[in-house]
């Protein structure tokens, strides 16, 4: 399959394969919805959905604009520390948990 | 699901979520990422500052991230298919 076809199912399909996986987290955390923030079905955060989707999107061509303005090297350097930082970040929070 | 929230703490609650927003989608613009590697982390630690129960806290980051990725895979698929491909 060209590349363009390829990237352009998958994008169809990352549409579906959400969807039994956020109704099987709203179920499972049903039962613990005393520890949830306010307004969450399970282990989703309405809330949260309903503010980070429009606004990531919103604001996702400023970030676009931004990659466009670093040299090449720069942004690499930047992609690789931002993937140790959240690689360190968990790391932390598994030998501390 | 819709107990009786002061309205501090919503006010809290939703600031911490655009905030959320906006980082999540200046790093996706950024790095060309988006999904689950940016929407799983950036929730982390805003559930973290408003003080989710860390017995929970993972499951509502992936769960959150789930549904946020429909609508965002949509709006791609969306953008693919009025350019002819699929």
């Amino acid at each position: 399959m060209p590349i363009h076809a390829a990237v352009a199912t998958s994008a169809g399909i990352g549409v579906i394969i959400p969807i039994p996986g956020v109704i099987g987290y709203a179920v499972a955390g049903w039962p613990h919805l005393a520890e949830l923030p306010p307004l969450s079905i399970g282990y989703v955060s309405v809330i949260g959905f309903l503010c980070l989707a429009p606004v990531a999107t919103l604001v996702a061509p400023f970030g676009a604009r931004l990659a466009h303005r670093l040299s090449r090297r720069h942004l690499e350097i930047s992609f690789g520390l931002f993937l140790l930082a959240i690689g360190m970040r968990f790391l932390v929070a598994i030998v501390h948990g | 699901m819709f107990p009786n929230i002061p309205a501090q703490e919503l006010v809290l609650l939703v600031g911490a979520m655009l905030a959320g927003g906006v980082l999540t989608g200046l790093l996706a613009g950024l790095f060309g990422v988006g999904g689950g590697g940016v929407i799983v982390p950036v929730l982390y630690e805003v559930f973290g500052f408003l003080g989710v129960d860390d017995s929970v806290r993972m499951q509502l980051c992936v769960g959150t991230s789930l549904a946020i990725i429909i609508p965002t895979a949509m709006a791609s698929h969306r953008t693919h298919a009025a350019k002819g491909r699929y």
